[in-house]
């Protein structure tokens, strides 16, 4: 059980969409109860319909609970305290398509009152972690996907939040996007950052989540520990590397004689990602440096591993996640 | 105050962006250029003059007015269809900076596009006057300068309140009036037929009129009486009048009924008190002709002044007072509608403001509609709601009738500071400041990423 008090509490949210005449229309969140702890990587499941992004929206203030209350560090998620503490990258790119790179981060830069030295300190830091920092100077509209995913994320760490929330995260990207973007969540959880994704994209989900909650029908039907949830407990699996292979059967004989029961021996295989990354890397390390887009990067921007965060609390980077 | 300017400036980017600025622009200047010539004067400078600021100006403050609810209306209802608003809330932004950056962001443009409109008809007008000589007299007879500022003064109206309210006794008590009308009907008949009565002068008869000055005349000002009449002669024939000013001498002058004509007053008409005392005396005996000055505009002392720089700025400055209400309005209209919906109820109510003249009227009459005595239909004949839907509208737009800056600079009436003041303080101060807290409360409770937006 975490005893930190939750970042995120929902308590039996309902969220009723009506028409212009007030009748219900919808029922998009149909009761849930939610607890999100400080440095979680939380992941929010569920199929198209099951009410995550409009959890997500409630969260953010943009949606009004029907029922139920919402706090986002004990306050109200229209506070502007809170807003001032949190990111959001949305699953489209929400930005202004004439403004370029610099401008954009400029913007938000100024709505979250940043002093103009830190506002350009930070912008330059996240282009060059987007992988961005030869595009500054192009309109956010003649971006790739891509490119308007790595931007997007850029505005969203800009004010080095305390509660990052993804939409979609990794949507749009290409593998190596994928997991630069993995990757980064998890360094940022790693500086104690409290993260809530929703993401149809299993593999990630369980590559960088602790907790989850499957949503279905506007109902959270299961969530808990990713690792405990997936554990098959009945199941044991031996792995041996550089295994002798005229070893094996003897191995499986004496595996069989003590169990009773033929084990199942195989050749784990890797992940395509692995597979793909691998030979990326291969191609990269003999080719050129040109790129037209976005670069390669995705190293935390310097301002976001300082110890702590710009306001100053005290990070829990080995915070406790016992649930 | 700095994430309402970054919101305003925001603001002015997507004007420029989405070529709204441009277009707009190239509208205006075509309207001041290309309108004067298509419209022919009466061949004086001082119709030219007056066709540049009431069709030019006028057709720029009509433009720039639907424009900027247009521009408003979508200032927040497109960017929350397009999701970009969505983003902007997510910050640490109260809603209120949102709307008010946005109405900045709006009025700034407006407001260059009006300067630069207002600049180039200036600079047409002075073009106009020093290729002409200065027309002291128009086609219509009128001391019309176009370098000049006129102050209108209106004589002092007499208290008939008390006299209605007897005729009306009297007409009651003698069966004379209609059983049908309602005193609201039968005291609006009272008081026109009243107002006629004080301004017909039949041969012989005089009539004296009060004329209170806001202030001394300057010394650079001349003093003019302005009159009109019509008279009972079905033949336009001249009809000889005795002017009486003060304590001075009968001056008897000759004119043409329904023609406008004026007379130079000496600075020692005025009484001690600040006082004019006016006095006809209809001396048309042969044939007997009354005389009638049928509306209230037509007698009035007027203060002149030369150059119209001050005055035109003033106007232009009303003129932006107006737009910036009406960013507000359209602001207001797209935090609670989608874009087509915003907008139609932002022109309606525009349109509304527009019958504001209309509405007054029937609120303060209590007459409807007047094709003729015994068909009027009373106010108060219809349901409560209607009733009072007329008198908050009268009670809202009233105060806004008093400013029509184009008309009284086509009429070189002068403006004034304090009545400049008074509109920016109305339009801006008040009434876009009541529209701009409702529009942020409703937008604060508005849901801003529900699906299908």
């Amino acid at each position: 059980m975490n005893t930190l008090a939750p970042v995120i509490e929902l308590k039996n949210v309902v969220k009723v969409f009506k028409d212009f005449w007030g009748r219900p229309k919808a029922r998009a969140v149909a009761g849930i109860d939610l607890n999100i702890h400080p440095g979680e990587v939380f992941g929010l499941l569920g199929p198209n319909g099951s009410g995550k992004s409009t959890t997500l929206k409630m969260i953010l203030g943009l949606l009004h609970p029907t029922a139920g209350s919402i706090r986002i560090f004990g306050q109200p998620p229209n506070d502007v305290g809170v807003k001032s503490r949190l990111g959001y990258m949305p699953e489209e790119s929400y930005l202004y398509p004439y403004l370029t790179a610099e401008e954009t981060l400029e913007l938000y830069g100024r709505l979250l009152d940043l002093p103009a030295s830190e506002r350009r300190a930070r912008a330059a830091q996240l282009l060059m972690m987007a992988g961005l920092a030869h595009t500054g100077r192009r309109a956010v509209g003649e971006f790739s996907k891509g490119m308007a995913r790595r931007i997007s994320l850029a505005q969203a760490l800009l004010n080095d939040p305390d509660l990052i929330l993804l939409d979609e995260p990794t949507a749009g990207l290409d593998p190596i996007g994928c997991r630069q973007f993995k990757d980064l969540i998890l360094k940022l959880a790693a500086r104690g950052k409290t993260i809530v994704l929703c993401s149809h994209l299993l593999a990630d989900v369980e590559d960088v989540c602790d907790r989850i909650a499957i949503m279905y029908d506007g109902l959270i039907y299961a969530h808990g520990d990713i690792r405990t949830m997936l554990e098959q407990r009945d199941v044991c699996r031996f792995t041996i590397h550089q295994p002798p292979m005229d070893a094996v059967p003897e191995l499986t004989a004496i595996l069989e004689a003590k169990l009773g029961r033929k084990p199942e021996v195989d050749h784990p295989s890797r992940t395509l990602e692995e597979l793909f990354l691998a030979t990326i890397a291969q191609a990269q390390a003999r080719g050129t440096n040109e790129h037209s887009g976005a670069q390669p990067a995705m190293d935390l921007a310097p301002f976001l591993n300082d110890g702590a965060p710009a306001d100053g609390r005290a990070v829990t980077p080995d915070h406790a996640r016992t649930t | 105050m700095g994430k309402i300017a970054t919101i305003a400036r925001l603001m002015i980017r997507t004007g420029i962006h989405s070529r709204v600025f441009t277009a707009l622009l190239f509208l205006v200047l075509i309207t001041v250029i290309g309108l004067p010539l298509t419209i022919k004067g009466d061949g004086t400078a001082a119709g030219r003059a007056q066709i540049v600021i009431e069709y030019t100006l006028g057709s720029v403050a009509t433009l720039l007015a639907i424009t900027v609810v247009w521009m408003a209306c979508g200032a927040v209802s497109l960017e929350l269809t397009n999701h970009q608003l969505q983003l902007v809330l997510t910050k640490p932004v109260h809603r209120f900076q949102v709307w008010l950056g946005k109405w900045l962001g709006i009025v700034a443009m407006t407001g260059i596009l009006l300067l630069i409109a207002g600049t180039v008809v200036f600079f047409m007008l002075s073009h106009i006057v020093r290729t002409s000589h200065e027309e002291q007299v128009s086609s219509a007879g009128r001391h019309r300068a176009i370098t000049v500022t006129r102050q209108s003064i209106t004589p002092q109206s007499a208290d008939v309140e008390a006299q209605v309210a007897e005729r009306i006794r009297a007409m009651r008590k003698a069966g004379a009036a209609p059983q049908a009308m309602t005193d609201a009907q039968l005291a609006y008949q009272v008081r026109a037929n009243l107002r006629r009565e004080a301004s017909t002068l039949t041969p012989r008869q005089s009539r004296t009129w009060l004329f209170t000055l806001p202030h001394p005349p300057r010394p650079d000002q001349t003093m003019l009486l302005e009159f009109r009449f019509a008279s009972s002669r079905v033949e336009r024939q001249p009809v000889t009048v005795g002017w009486q000013v003060g304590s001075m001498p009968e001056r008897m002058e000759t004119t043409l009924p329904e023609t406008g004509a004026s007379l130079v007053l000496p600075a020692n008409a005025i009484a001690g008190d600040g006082t004019v005392h006016i006095t006809a005396i209809n001396h048309q005996i042969d044939p007997p002709t009354t005389i009638v000055f049928e509306e209230e505009s037509d007698l009035k002392l007027i203060l002149q002044s030369p150059g119209i720089a001050t005055n035109y700025i003033q106007s232009l400055l009303l003129i932006f007072g107006n737009l910036a209400l009406l960013a507000a309005l359209g602001l207001t209209a797209g935090c609670l509608f989608s874009m087509p919906t915003a907008s139609f109820l932002a022109l309606f109510v525009l349109l509304v403001m527009n019958m504001s003249g209309y509405i007054t009227e029937m609120a303060q009459s209590g007459i409807v509609t007047q094709a003729h005595a015994g068909t009027a239909i009373g106010l108060d004949e219809y349901p409560l709601v209607v009733r009072f839907v007329f008198n908050a509208l009268n009670v809202i737009l009233q105060p806004l009738q008093q400013f029509t800056p184009v008309q009284h600079l086509a009429e070189n009436e002068m403006t004034g500071w304090p009545m400049t003041l008074r509109g920016l303080g109305l339009y801006i101060g008040v009434y876009s400041v009541i529209i701009g807290a409702i529009g942020s409360w409703l937008f604060n409770r508005r849901e801003t990423a529900l699906p299908g937006r």
